[in-house]
């Protein structure tokens, strides 16, 4: 059992896919805008991420080396097929605030990325293990950017319609350029920065 | 024609793929060391998005909208991606290979560069017809390399600038990138 | 009935992009002759791309080799040379015998001259030799401003504090022969490595100089009798 929560810390904090890995940095900086986009869209991704790693590790000892990474994306692009159904279905306004960056899941780095350094060589509990933690490290990240992001740009947070908090002054005067993309990259860039300064997400 | 000019600027300058849309930002922070490699990565991304937005509009209209199956157009957009890409990798390494060798792993990583599948969907999801994918998709290239080739060429000066050690690499990149986006929203005007 | 079909299809075009990367691997022929000879030289070769054996990088010059391996003894890598595994794996990739008599390279300088201006010039050795011959008494004495140094991919060159002029580690001096040309006072000589160390002043070679006089590395060869010439073990 230690084996699985090794795995699992290790996606949170010293593999953490966008601030140590520095993998899916597309959806950090386009999903970002609000809240609710970013649970949204980690929940889907660590979705397929736990279906594609299960999958890939159950057959990988069949699948030929030259043809793997092509048998790796077919398998990723149907999960994340049936996550955009299901978003479709359930939740369709967030379906279409979250637009193509739903379906364009399975390009990310990151998915491709552990399927292929993790998933095809190690057995189904750990990679359920490393999908788990990758999944959650992301999560945390993206709620971390976000929360900066609409506080800081709308003065507040609304989940679902429901307004949870309005801070008083920045309420009636945002600051609008952390909700353009330019915020984005200066958040993502300055909590690298900070990261890296303080040295948390390493193992040092 | 007013239309498909507007579509082109559109797609490189005022929704840039990469400062706007966030599409394509792995190889925007990985390859964009030296000048050449980046426009080099610029020119064969614009290629490839260029025949796979064709190939990705014929396959939904005349293959997947008669069978009534467009929720497969995500297994068949990157299908066509990475048949596209590994013929391209072939076809390089037999005709220039040192070019083959510049390029290195960034070459296979473009069949998970999300600028690629990002303009195919972005064509299905506006519903451009078969010119007006193509153009999107040259203007989207364009303004990939363009972006490309401006970052590499910041971040070449930036290798010799004194940055605290806390911000040196990708962070001072990110904030570069910041102003870049800045600079970019004087073009909203164009059209 | 339709979800067959639409298996169908989709297996099919499935195949037709297979069918596709087959035709296009098989049907292209390698533009480059030899490719796969010149990716096991370019394994064996060190792959630093200094460019000391005259080519742009370590691939260029194992392009090279792949049609010519006798080339490697006219324009020897020199870093593969340093030790026998290296040696032995570039000849096993190229099948020819490779020429191992290592060099060394030789700065005749021993510094003895003293300066006669203080240059504040721009701080290159190729400036200062412009300007009067240089600084120092001797119109060939080595001036001690670096371009050696930057030349040397191996960091073997540093400059002596006490006599101003660059002086080799032979530790990490491979023979590469970089510094030979930078030198703009001609003083660097590339030499077998079984060569005597010493520093040679190469001021014995002038004939003519008027007005000035000879460094005491110079003034000491001419009195005990022993030609400036260089002197071998």
């Amino acid at each position: 059992m230690s084996g699985f929560t090794k795995e699992f810390a290790k996606g949170l904090m010293t593999s953490n896919p966008i601030f140590v890995l520095a993998l899916g940095l597309c959806p950090a900086l386009a999903t970002t805008t609000s809240l609710e986009n970013a649970l949204g869209l980690s929940a889907a991704v660590t979705f397929v991420l736990l279906a594609s790693n299960t999958i890939i590790s159950l057959i990988r000892n069949f699948i030929p080396s030259t043809v793997r990474i092509p048998v790796f994306i077919v398998i990723i692009a149907a999960f994340v097929t049936i996550a955009n159904m299901v978003f479709q279905a359930y939740v369709p306004a967030l379906h279409d605030a979250l637009g193509i960056y739903l379906p364009l899941i399975v390009a990310y780095c990151i998915v491709l990325g552990r399927a292929e350094a993790f998933a095809s060589r190690n057995t189904v509990t750990r990679s359920i293990a490393d999908a788990l933690g990758i999944g959650i490290g992301f999560t945390l990240a993206l709620v971390l950017i976000s929360s900066i992001r609409e506080i800081l740009g709308t003065g507040g947070i609304s989940i679902f319609g429901n307004d949870l908090f309005t801070l008083p002054g920045l309420g009636d005067n945002p600051v609008y350029i952390f909700i353009l993309p330019t915020g984005a990259f200066l958040v993502v860039g300055l909590l690298l920065a900070l990261f890296r300064w303080t040295g948390v997400m390493k193992n040092e | 024609m007013s239309e498909l000019w507007s579509i082109f600027i559109g797609m490189a300058l005022i929704n840039n793929i990469i400062l706007v849309k966030f599409l394509g930002l792995c190889p925007f922070f990985g390859v964009s060391k030296k000048l050449g490699v980046a426009v080099n990565m610029g020119v064969i991304v614009t290629l490839v998005m260029f025949v796979a937005s064709a190939a990705g509009w014929l396959i939904d209209n005349y293959i997947l909208a008669p069978l009534n199956a467009e929720y497969l157009n995500i297994i068949m957009y990157i299908l066509v991606i990475a048949s596209l890409v590994q013929i391209v990798d072939i076809f390089l390494k037999r005709t220039n290979y040192n070019l083959y060798n510049a390029f290195g792993i960034y070459l296979a990583l473009i069949t998970t560069n999300c600028a690629v599948l990002g303009i195919i969907l972005i064509n299905n999801d506006e519903g451009y017809s078969f010119i007006e994918s193509l153009v999107a998709a040259l203007g989207a290239g364009i303004g990939f390399t363009l972006v490309l080739a401006i970052m590499s060429g910041i971040r070449e000066r930036l290798e010799l600038a004194d940055c605290p050690r806390a911000i040196k690499g990708l962070p001072i990149a990110f904030i570069t990138g910041a102003l870049l986006v800045l600079a970019f929203y004087g073009f909203t005007g164009i059209i | 009935m339709n979800q067959a079909i639409i298996i169908i299809v989709v297996s099919a075009i499935g195949l037709l992009f297979g069918l596709l990367i087959y035709l296009a691997n098989a049907g292209l022929p390698h533009k480059a002759r030899n490719i796969e000879k010149t990716e096991a030289i370019n394994k064996a070769l060190p792959g630093t791309d200094c460019a000391a054996c005259g080519y742009k990088d370590c691939f260029a010059y194992a392009q090279v080799l792949a049609n010519n391996p006798e080339l490697i003894n006219n324009k020897p890598c020199s870093i593969v040379l340093q030790s026998p595994e290296t040696v032995s794996r570039l000849e096993e990739a190229l099948g020819i015998n490779l020429d191992v008599t290592t060099k060394k390279s030789i700065i005749h300088c021993g510094g003895s001259s003293e300066t006669i201006f203080s240059y504040h010039g721009i701080k290159s050795c190729r400036a200062a030799a412009r300007l009067l011959s240089g600084y120092k008494r001797c119109p060939y004495a080595c001036l001690g401003l670096g371009d050696c140094i930057a030349a040397c991919p191996q960091g073997a060159i540093s400059i002596a504090d006490d006599k101003g002029i660059a002086v080799i580690d032979y530790e990490k001096c491979n023979g590469c022969g970089l510094c030979v040309d930078e030198c703009a006072q001609n003083l660097i000589e590339l030499a077998p490595a079984t060569m005597q160390n010493d520093f040679l002043c190469n001021y014995g070679q002038a004939e003519n100089i008027t007005g000035r006089e000879r460094c005491q590395y110079a003034q000491r060869f001419i009195s005990t009798g022993t030609s400036p010439a260089r002197r071998h073990s």
